[in-house]
């Protein structure tokens, strides 16, 4: 296959970028070069040096002069944040916007399997795909088991409901697999009937994320040629976050596209913080010719000074930002005091900045950990600082099969415009599950809520009421704030779907379908307000989210407070890290992997805010001399009684 | 890439394979025909293809109301149209990545599920149809965008079209598109006219257009009317500070798509008009042009080379059709091409069916198709060549008809439709034809009509007739043969048994009968039944047409038929008995005294005249052999509605 020719980018292109992202400089040298590099490279960058947008930028820039039609560039982005971002600033310019469809490809890894191998693979084996959700999974793999021949074998396994749950299938070949613990011998009966509950729910269309690697796997094995033709069709890959990409990926990226194929990954090796058990060796990224953008547009030289004191390797950090006024600040907090932290955090912002200052700029709490159960002095994970922060209270529910899941409020209502559509699709799919779990004939083998309306439609029913149900539903707020509340999700559903259902079904049976079923909560509040906490005082408010440092990746806030939490290292982290943090020490290269990976974490964090960095540890594990240090460095040390 | 296979379900004649059936129709990747008589669903088929895959020339392909199935009962609310593509090139299926399906053979195929529901009109809202076109068998897989539909467009030539408009010059005209995609084409859009050496000849098209523009444009007449319009009206209705003037120019734009556009496709007048003088050559060869152009775009083109044509005899004279099917064949599916052209052709011409290979035919018959290469019929392989060059334009009409008669010889050609008419199933209602297929034996050829999968039968009732050929003992002027059989005392029940089931095996299958005479021949079975008056006259007066070399005059035709007349009692009572008698009168004939052919016509100017019987009167008085053949042809009888009032 020819190499094709790729849009050659020049100085004067960059002129126009003035004009499209105004909000931008991409003036310096390193910004250019990276810019106009026409062949496979490694961008190295650092936190807040503007990665996505100038991916973006050079996306822009190629899409102006690109004249396939049925050729295009693939963009790989790891989080959905990174995604939306290239997608909206694409989508501010005229040309850019081309690159949103058909032949591009903008998406995580996963979507791209599922679109371009696995979904086709299964489509032409004849499967109808219903879910890929591994809660979902979980749920009716589990169901099927205690009625399978299986159920004996698996009463005497401890961990046999996620030995059912994450049964996948796994390589070219499908071998059946699970990610919960070990198989029995394939010639086994028990084996046999594993692999008819996981045969049977793929024929249900029932899969886990890890299914569709296997599929993409199976179908470069039965067609190879699907590698040229991918490659093919995207003559220039990008990949941002590169560091995120774990060994699998990577190598499933190996097999997906052939050497013909520009290659330009995007990251911050710095960054890496996911926790992957072996291979991490065999990365590549960076690999040379390696282009580095050092200087960090989000902070100044305050803030890099802290940052780059847990900054594993490369050149360290450069603070291009706007200076702060505002010194980092350490919060020590005592064992009883560990929930008051992030309302100390919040005083704090309060008095720091106006409302002017603070309006739209997002403030959070940050932690490496989610929850755990060290028998350790309080300030292990987030449920210690913010104890509503754990999801999913009470029995374990599948978030796709529960309508009080499906329509919680999204956490951005009346923060920043959100597309109906995500919540119109849910709500056609409570629509299908509950006509589903009522036996309505018309949702039989029904998979797609979208077939579900086609069906509908072909009956007599009248659409018009249907479609004045589905927009209530879907404009109604705080629908899951009581008990009270939600009563009216299956009245309004019941009265709009009767004529679908069998005259048996009354409303109380209707309500109590196991789609509307409320989750265990013992306080219901408990489930409200899950990730943010309001500080009020006098006549002024303060809305601080809270979450995990993995989620907040690539986000830019005004201020941000990182928490201490207990890691797998055995250590907590930023008690571990004082003698760095006060420059006591600088990082030693032999440090043992799990402790540079909680650096790495604390590097991601702390180079969240443009102005205030915040860390809380509890005053038990400070160190007095380091304390000192830190002062005389520039830190500020608040205490929270 | 080339269209595999075409399925429809509730379209048009199409219904969903119960009270009719579905379309499932395969496609050779080169020329494909489809015929059959009216209504049979070609056209229907043509515009399944046009529904899923659009067309080249932008017209409105839009499903309406008539186009779902209608059964008695009532319209169907939904429908069905699958096409599958194969062979797609790598460019292709790199392009259509997310759509393709992967088949169990390793080869990929791109499937376009289109599907359509009426929604009828209530209330104050309009009737409508909402459809979506899916990828996948049964449109499991994702939607297909536009973008990957524009890639498989087909090339549509409607029927009765009017090639001269659609070579004229204008706007995205063919042959701008034509030019505009020639392979040498880049380049020409540099103007390389120099203003400043304006006698320097430019080599590019837009320079040669800037070249005339410069020179015409300061031709006198122009230059006079341009300042005249600009001087005397323009510049008084300017407002001040702006400036309002006109020029004239040859070109609005000096860009090459409107040079293209501006040229315009015709023949060359004949020798001997001017070769400047504009000259119409009449529809059939603009026809014949217009279809050239197309082609030569297909074959220029990387997308589907599918050339749809409707009618392509439409204003060609029977020998410019074989010529016009000459230039198909030859361009469809080549595979030393790189862009093969398929073509999808339909046709009612017989002239053009029997100018092509039955390779690539398929017969349409009440929305079912037939495709009769070979595999799929029950004719044997070695027949095919032969039938070829046997199936010239009238055989070929058995492709259109609703029942064939199959006959030997000359004497059946001419006699049986007149004693069909006569019996009150005339074969001209019923759609029937007769193919004469000469030599004795040649009627297995009806295998053609036989599918090669025995649970299919192709609705066309075919009567293969022959004779039993086995003389009467009493038939002494018929020499005995030194070897073998001849006379009805050579075979015993047995032997005879197995000479009729002989002959029917050969033909005989699916709605194909094997009709054998009862006795001997046509005419001597006629004699035999009831028809022996007819048959004496016919012959009589035929020894006289060939005394007189074939130009009797209708005043001896009528005195010699009076005297036939008054001769006939006597005739007939001469004989010892009713077999003696027939044998009696098929003398002449088996002596050569006579010819079947013209024998045969006599029979048949005697039939019209009444007095030999009519209706069902008529049908008893023939051979038991031919009753079953009328039969088995013209059944349910009822169908007739001439017939049913004969009865």
């Amino acid at each position: 296959m020819a190499l094709v020719n790729l849009p050659k980018l020049e100085d004067e292109d960059l002129d126009h970028l003035a004009e499209a992202f105004v909000d931008l400089r991409f003036d310096d040298e390193e910004r250019r070069m990276v810019l106009l590099a026409n062949s496979t490279v490694d961008v190295h960058a650092a936190p807040g040096s503007g990665k996505t947008s100038i991916l973006a930028a050079k996306l822009y820039l190629l899409s102006r002069k690109w004249t396939h039609t049925h050729r295009g560039i693939c963009v790989i982005s790891h989080t959905n944040v990174a995604r939306e971002e290239i997608c909206r600033r694409l989508a501010a310019t005229g040309e850019g916007s081309r690159l949103l469809s058909y032949p591009h490809f903008i998406g995580t890894i996963h979507s791209f399997i599922n679109r371009f191998l696995a979904l086709p693979n299964l489509n032409s084996l004849g499967i109808v795909v219903d879910i890929i959700d591994n809660d979902v999974f979980e749920l009716r793999a589990n169901v099927r088991a205690r009625r399978s021949k299986a159920a004996g074998w698996l009463k005497n396994q401890h961990n046999a409901d996620k030995l059912v749950g994450e049964l996948h299938y796994s390589g070219p070949d499908l071998v059946l697999s699970s990610g919960g613990g070990k198989l029995p011998g394939p010639h086994t009966d028990t084996f046999k009937a594993l692999a008819s509950i996981k045969d049977y729910l793929a024929s249900d269309g029932c899969f886990r994320f890890e299914d569709m690697f296997a599929f993409a796997e199976n179908l470069l094995k039965s067609s190879p040629c699907v590698r040229d033709r991918l490659s093919h069709r995207f003559p220039l890959l990008m990949i941002d976050e590169m560091q995120d990409t774990s060994i699998e990926q990577e190598r499933l990226l190996g097999t997906l596209f052939n050497d013909q194929v520009v290659q330009q990954r995007f990251g911050d090796i710095n960054q890496r913080i996911f926790s992957d058990k072996e291979g991490t060796a065999a990365l590549t990224f960076p690999r040379h010719p390696i282009l580095p953008m050092r200087a960090s547009r989000r902070f100044g030289e305050r803030i890099a000074r802290a940052v780059m004191t847990v900054q594993v390797s490369g050149d360290p950090v450069i603070g291009d930002g706007p200076n702060s006024p505002h010194p980092p600040t350490l919060f020590l907090y005592e064992t009883d005091s560990v929930a008051k932290v992030i309302e100390a955090f919040g005083n704090l912002v309060l008095d720091s900045f106006s409302d002017d200052v603070l309006n739209g700029k997002r403030i959070l709490a940050v932690c490496a950990r989610r929850d755990g159960n060290a028998n350790q002095d309080a300030g292990r994970h987030i449920a210690d600082y913010w104890p509503t922060f754990k999801e999913g209270v009470g029995p374990k529910v599948a978030r796709e099969e529960s309508a009080w899941m499906l329509l919680r409020d999204d956490p951005n209502t009346g923060v920043k415009p959100i597309l109906v559509r995500e919540r119109a699709d849910k709500i056609k799919r409570v629509v299908l599950l509950a006509l589903r779990q009522a036996q309505a004939p018309i949702a039989k083998g029904i998979r797609d809520p979208s077939r579900l309306g086609r069906a509908i439609r072909e009956t007599e029913m009248d659409m018009t009421t249907l479609a004045k149900t589905y927009r209530q539903l879907a404009l109604a707020k705080n629908l899951t704030s009581s008990a009270q509340r939600w009563r009216i999700v299956p009245q309004t559903l019941f009265t709009a779907l009767q004529p679908l259902l069998s005259a048996e079904m009354g409303l109380e049976g209707f309500a109590s379908l196991d789609v509307f079923a409320i989750p265990d909560m013992k306080d219901e509040a408990r489930a409200l307000n899950v990730h943010e906490c309001i500080v009020v005082r006098n006549d002024r408010q303060l809305r601080i989210e809270v979450n995990t440092i993995g989620m907040t990746k690539g986000e830019t806030h005004l201020s941000t407070l990182v928490l201490e939490s207990f890691g797998m290292s055995k250590q907590f982290d930023i008690a571990g890290a004082q003698a760095l943090l006060s420059g006591a020490q600088t990082i030693d290269a032999k440090t043992r992997d799990t402790i540079m990976n909680q650096y790495r974490y604390l590097y991601v964090g702390m180079s969240r805010p443009t102005q205030l960095l915040c860390l809380a540890m509890n005053a038990k594990r400070a160190s007095e001399s380091e304390l000192v240090r830190l002062q005389a460095n520039g830190w500020r040390v608040l205490r929270v009684p | 890439m080339h269209l595999h296979r075409i399925k429809a379900e509730n379209f048009r004649i199409f219904g969903d394979g119960k009270s009719a059936p579905v379309l499932d129709w395969e496609l050779a990747p080169s020329l494909n025909i489809l015929v059959g008589e009216n209504d049979a669903g070609k056209s229907a088929i043509i515009d399944a293809i046009r529904q899923v895959l659009w067309t080249t020339s932008f017209e409105i392909v839009r499903l309406s109301e008539q186009d779902f199935h209608l059964t008695k009962v009532d319209r169907s609310q939904s429908m069905v149209i699958e096409a599958t593509l194969r062979g797609l090139s790598e460019d292709q299926e790199a392009a259509a990545l997310e759509w393709l399906t992967y088949e169990a053979n390793g080869s990929r195929s791109l499937t376009l599920h289109l599907q359509a529901r009426w929604i009828a009109p209530h209330g104050k809202r309009r009737g409508r149809v909402e459809w979506q076109i899916r990828s996948g068998t049964g449109g499991i897989g994702p939607e297909i965008g536009s973008t990957v539909r524009e890639m498989v467009r087909s090339t549509y030539l409607r029927p009765l079209r009017d090639a001269e408009a659609e070579l004229k010059p204008g706007r995205a005209s063919r042959l701008s598109q034509i030019l505009g995609a020639h392979q040498a084409i880049s380049g020409q859009e540099i103007n390389d006219f120099d203003v400043t050496n304006p006698t320097q000849i430019p080599k590019n098209l837009v320079g040669l257009m800037a070249l005339a523009q410069h020179h015409m444009g300061q031709h006198e007449v122009i230059q006079a009317v341009q300042n005249g319009i600009n001087n005397n009206y323009l510049e008084k209705l300017a407002f001040t500070g702006d400036t309002l003037s006109s020029r004239i120019r040859l070109a609005t734009e000096l860009a090459l798509t409107p040079i293209l556009e501006k040229f315009e496709l015709t023949l060359v007048p004949p020798a001997s008009t001017h070769s400047d003088a504009r000259c119409n050559r009449g529809l059939g060869y603009n026809n014949v042009l217009f279809m050239a152009t197309e082609l030569v775009l297909l074959r220029e083109g990387e997308d589907l080379g599918l050339l749809l044509i409707e009618e392509p005899e439409a204003h060609l004279h029977p020998q410019l059709q074989d010529r016009v099917m000459d230039l198909l064949t030859a361009n469809a599916g080549a595979a030393d091409k790189d862009n093969p052209v398929q073509v999808v052709l339909t046709t009612h011409s017989p002239s053009l069916v029997a100018g092509a290979d039955l390779e690539s035919m398929t017969l349409v018959v009440r929305g079912n198709t037939y495709r009769l290469a070979k595999g799929h019929t029950r004719l044997e392989l070695s027949d095919y060549a032969y039938l070829r060059r046997f199936l010239e334009a009238t055989r070929a009409n058995l492709f259109f008809a609703r029942g064939v008669a199959i006959v030997e010889g000359p004497g059946e050609t001419l006699l049986l439709p007149a004693l069909a008419k006569h019996c009150g199933r005339s074969f001209s209602r019923y759609g029937i034809s007769v193919v004469n297929v000469g030599d004795v034996g040649l009627y297995h050829y009806a295998r053609i009509l036989q599918r090669s999968d025995e649970k299919v039968t192709i609705d066309v009732p075919v009567a293969c007739i022959t004779d039993r050929d086995v003389v009467p003992n009493e038939a002494n002027y018929v020499t005995k043969p030194k070897k073998g059989k001849r006379f009805d005392n050579d075979y015993d029940p047995k032997e005879l048994e197995a000479l009729i089931e002989r002959k029917r095996a050969r033909a005989a299958g699916g709605s194909t009968k094997v009709f054998v005479s009862d006795r001997w021949t046509l005419e001597f079975d006629m004699a035999l039944a009831g028809c022996a008056e007819l048959m004496y006259i016919a012959i009589q007066l035929a020894i006289q047409d060939k005394a007189s070399a074939g130009a009797l005059s209708d005043n001896d035709y009528e005195a010699a038929l009076a005297d036939l007349k008054t001769g006939w009692p006597a005739f007939a009572a001469a004989a010892a008995s009713p077999l003696m008698l027939a044998v009696n009168i098929y003398e002449p004939l088996y002596e050569k005294d006579a010819s079947k052919a013209v024998t045969a016509q006599y029979a048949a100017r005697l039939l019209e005249t009444g007095s030999f019987g009519n209706g069902d009167v008529l049908f008893a008085m023939l051979p038991e052999y031919l009753q079953e053949a009328l039969t088995h042809l013209t059944s349910p009888a009822s169908v007739d509605p001439a017939a049913a009032a004969v009865a």
